[in-house]
């Protein structure tokens, strides 16, 4: 059986030209445009004689012929970077009109991006900068899956860069920065990207305008009204789905492959959705990729942490339930994260090179590549830079998500002030001046950590904390129980030190970041 | 003229631009500006034309003409900067600088690692030693046709997209890669935090002022080295390299250009494979309509680059140093498994040789013995 596949980019060095979320979002949206053109033209033009495995949005068990490939509504790019199809019928121009199709489609976008900004020779640049490859081959081994036998050759292609000789006369810089009276960014006038309604892009409250990272960041606020430093930051997350090749592995029929990737595509859309109520705006969410900006916490005071908890359950809910349902043993997909938290200036290429560094090196690797883990890091505008990585379904995740929306208040006459930042500072201080004390108690059994910490906060003061600090003891024993594999520093140099000294680094990693969420920014 | 070996010792952090740098954004047709950068970061090494340009500031010293009229250094120095718009340059005494490489402990020469390198060995463990792809020739049908009419390609499980192309650097004296461990680095950072003047005295362009940069240190162990054909060098001299107007000492001996045939050695011995290819030692200008007249596998990164043109017959000083227009150039490192007919080499038409002068276009044969004799 002959069989095409196909691959299109560059996405991330396209992304990299991107200094706002509207850029990056625009960066996503034109690759997801040029696969789904592509789609378009083997579903409605070839329709007998190609059948396209991935990427798949139509429901395998929907019984309604669909003549029409399907449109996206919401803007969000879905299209992964990837085409396989399956030739039915032969025929000897085959590859050439398809090469034919490719060329017109660059022209067409070409000629929407020379309407947009006013350019005249878009299609010269873009003719060598998009990268279309395919692999025209027949399948040898019926037992195996079409995407895990044949996808080297599409990465070893992708390694045949063209550029264009004109570098400096880049449109699409100009796409994604290009900004108009009243700070319209002119991307809106794109074709392509016009009536959509339900845009992740557009402010709530104003549907011409675009949002900034002044504007995540702030819930919409604005930078000036927020007094807290968490407004002040953004997240970029970038998840991928763990063990799909195992999944593939085992599934080599195309008609499985094709229910495999609609199941990838449901969970695109509603993480996107999630995304969305959250406050964030999902950049792209393509077969079992996730890469979204979102807000450290929003508004209902859901903070980054629990969106990717809930990311998670919507994971489970659609690509884990088709897997157990085919009954596979030893094969269990999962989700991972990188996280990369900055402040709302810092350049955007940065953070999001930050956030892919975090899940590829790190939690792609984590508990001896048993992964399922977030990678973490929050960048502060000071330089201080500190994060970890931790096994998604780890107890002291829990708590250290729990301890994010613990407060201790304080009452002082009418006001009722929030004073967690000022008792998180005072254990910090402890326990880098009584290193040793805490450190000897977590060695020593017969020493007990209870009573370290009553006696340490023994002050009539410490009272309204109490509660409190008997979570962070708490925490602090969890961590120091948990098997070394599954927490771990990010960038730590102190790989040879003792469980009881790594916990404790570990411990005030996370209270620094609980700190975070409670600290007001320094009027500048 | 005399045969030079050039050290270049960083004696503090170092800054080259790259193209996202505080112009970034300024696109060629003259559209403003309209991003700021905060935060940007220095290459990782000089380019070949900050080296021309040093060895030219260092040849008027010596020959006291710093402060000199154009007429008067055309034969020390050439007219001009060098750019990739002109044929038949000319840099008066200097007549030819190599490709830069690294020097360790004052002994083994360092090179780019050719991107036909496998990083893994096994999922645990990366390869010590440079170990080059493995190549298939498409023998049964299972290829009917790919984009590019590639006809040979690294075998399955060659290439790990995950791991990308090796970023490291070979001793050609033994293989090894390196950085290898964890642990080792190469280059290491140092974030430093400035002010920027603006010219308005608005204030609130002052709070777009402050801005942070990231140098670069090179490892202990190493230096930066070159090749230089020239009349006359200082032997040793300090001198400032970059945008961050950072101390590099400058020194050299007389020395022949031994780095070719070292390399060739080195492929020589380690192309277990023995499959023909070129590697880059340096990095490449390709000319024009380059990607139509390719054929054959080939693995290269991209680079942008810009130089610094001194144009001395301008009479106003703000003149002087204009930027060049922005090229992409192939990095060093690159790999190309030429389809020619023959066995013929096509590389001369796919890249000007005149730029191997500067250091550029430096092209080395590997493999392809079986084939001779």
């Amino acid at each position: 059986m002959k069989y095409l596949g196909i691959t299109i980019g560059p996405i991330v060095e396209t992304l990299g030209y991107a200094t706002s979320p509207a850029g990056l979002w625009c960066a996503s949206g034109i690759f997801s445009h040029i696969t789904r053109e592509i789609c378009r033209y083997f579903y409605e033009e070839c329709q007998n004689n190609v059948e396209i495995i991935i990427p798949n949005p139509i429901n395998p068990n929907s019984q309604d012929a669909i003549k029409q490939f399907p449109e996206s509504k919401d803007g969000i790019g879905k299209f992964p970077d990837r085409i396989f199809l399956k030739i039915l019928k032969e025929d000897n121009n085959f590859i050439e009109r398809m090469n034919h199709e490719f060329n017109k489609i660059i022209k067409d976008l070409a000629s929407e991006i020379d309407d947009t900004i006013e350019n005249t020779n878009s299609y010269s640049f873009l003719k060598d900068y998009i990268q279309i490859n395919y692999i025209y081959f027949n399948k040898k081994d019926e037992k195996k899956n079409i995407i895990l036998a044949y996808s080297h050759y599409l990465d070893n292609l992708e390694l045949i860069k063209t550029f264009p000789e004109n570098p400096g006369r880049n449109p699409l810089f100009k796409l994604f920065t290009g900004e108009e009276e009243k700070g319209n960014i002119i991307i809106k006038k794109l074709p392509f990207m016009k009536n959509l309604n339900s845009c992740q892009l557009w402010e709530s409250n104003n549907k011409n305008k675009i949002k900034d990272l002044e504007s995540i960041s702030s819930n919409g606020n604005g930078i000036k009204k927020s007094e807290l430093k968490k407004y002040h930051y953004f997240a970029v997350v970038q998840a991928d789905g763990d063990s799909m090749s195992k999944v593939l592995d085992k599934i080599p029929q195309d008609q499985e492959i094709k229910k495999f990737s609609f199941h990838c595509m449901e969970y695109a859309t509603l993480s996107a959705k999630e995304i969305k109520e959250y406050g964030g705006v999902t950049i792209y969410a393509g077969g079992d990729d996730l890469l979204f900006l979102a807000p450290v916490e929003n508004k209902k005071n859901e903070n980054i942490f629990t969106l990717c908890e809930k990311l998670q359950n919507v994971f489970n809910d659609t690509i884990q339930k088709y897997v157990k349902g085919l009954d596979l043993k030893d094969v269990k997909p999962s989700v991972s994260f990188g996280i990369s938290i900055n402040y709302y200036k810092y350049p955007l290429y940065e953070a999001l090179n930050d956030a892919i560094n975090l899940l590829f090196t790190n939690a792609k690797h984590h508990n001896n590549d048993k992964k399922n883990a977030i990678s973490f890091n929050l960048n502060k505008s000071s330089g201080n830079r500190m994060g970890i990585t931790i096994t998604n379904d780890s107890e002291v995740l829990k708590d250290f998500k729990d301890l994010i929306k613990e407060k201790v208040k304080f009452k002082d006459e009418e006001e009722e002030k929030n004073i967690t930042d000022r008792v998180i500072n005072s254990v910090i201080f402890s326990i880098d001046k009584y290193k040793k004390v805490y450190l000897n108690s977590l060695i020593n059994e017969e020493v007990n950590l209870k009573y370290v910490f009553k006696n340490m906060y023994d002050g009539p003061e410490h009272n309204l904390s109490e509660d409190y600090l008997e979570k962070v003891k708490n925490l602090l024993e969890k961590i120091y129980n948990e098997d070394d594999n599954i927490i771990k520093i990010n960038n730590s140099e102190d790989l040879n030190k003792i469980k009881a000294e790594k916990s404790i680094s570990i411990l005030l990693i996370l209270l620094r970041v609980v700190k975070f969420f409670s600290e007001k920014e320094v009027a500048k | 003229m005399k045969s030079y070996l050039v050290k270049l010792k960083p004696l503090e952090p170092y800054f080259f631009g790259g193209e996202r740098t505080f112009n970034f954004g300024v696109t060629e047709d003259g559209s403003k500006k309209s991003y700021t950068p905060y935060f940007i970061s220095s290459e990782d090494i000089m380019s070949q034309t900050s080296i021309l340009g040093v060895l030219r500031f260092l040849i008027l010293k010596i020959n006291g003409k710093l402060n000199s009229t154009k007429e008067s250094t055309k034969d020390l120095i050439g007219e001009s900067s060098f750019s990739f718009e002109k044929k038949n340059q000319n840099f008066g005494k200097i007549y030819s600088i190599s490709p830069l490489f690294l020097i360790h402990k004052n002994q083994e020469y360092y090179i780019k690692t050719p991107f036909n390198h496998k990083i893994l060995e096994s999922k645990e463990n990366k390869n010590k030693k440079y170990t080059p792809f493995k190549m298939e020739k498409f023998q049964d049908n299972t290829i009917i046709q790919s984009s590019k009419m590639i006809e040979s390609f690294p075998m399955d499980k060659e290439y790990d997209p995950k791991e990308g192309i090796a970023n490291t650097f070979l001793n050609i004296s033994n293989g090894d890669i390196f950085p290898y461990e964890d642990n080792d680095l190469l280059f290491r950072t140092n974030v430093q935090t400035g002010i920027k003047k603006t010219l308005t005295g608005n204030k609130e362009d002052q709070n777009e002022s402050f801005f942070k940069k990231e140098y670069k240190i090179l490892n202990e162990d190493f230096i930066f080295a070159c090749f230089v054909e020239a009349e006359e060098l200082p032997q040793k001299e300090t001198v400032i390299m970059g945008q961050g107007k950072s101390l590099f000492e400058f020194s050299c001996e007389e020395k022949a250009n031994d780095l070719e045939v070292k390399v060739k050695e080195f492929f020589f011995n380690y192309n277990k494979n023995q499959d023909e290819f070129y590697y880059a030692l340096s990095d490449l200008k390709p000319n024009n309509a380059f990607f139509e007249k390719v054929k054959g596998f080939y693995i290269t990164e991209k680079k942008d680059f810009r130089n610094l043109i001194t144009d001395l017959s301008q009479k106003s000083y703000y003149k002087f140093i204009n930027k060049s227009r922005l090229y992409t150039l192939m990095k060093a490192g690159s790999v190309f498994y030429f389809d020619c007919k023959n066995g013929e080499f096509c590389g001369n038409e796919l890249f000007e040789s005149e730029y191997e002068k500067v250091g550029f276009n430096k092209l080395i044969k590997v493999g392809g013995e079986k084939n001779e004799g």
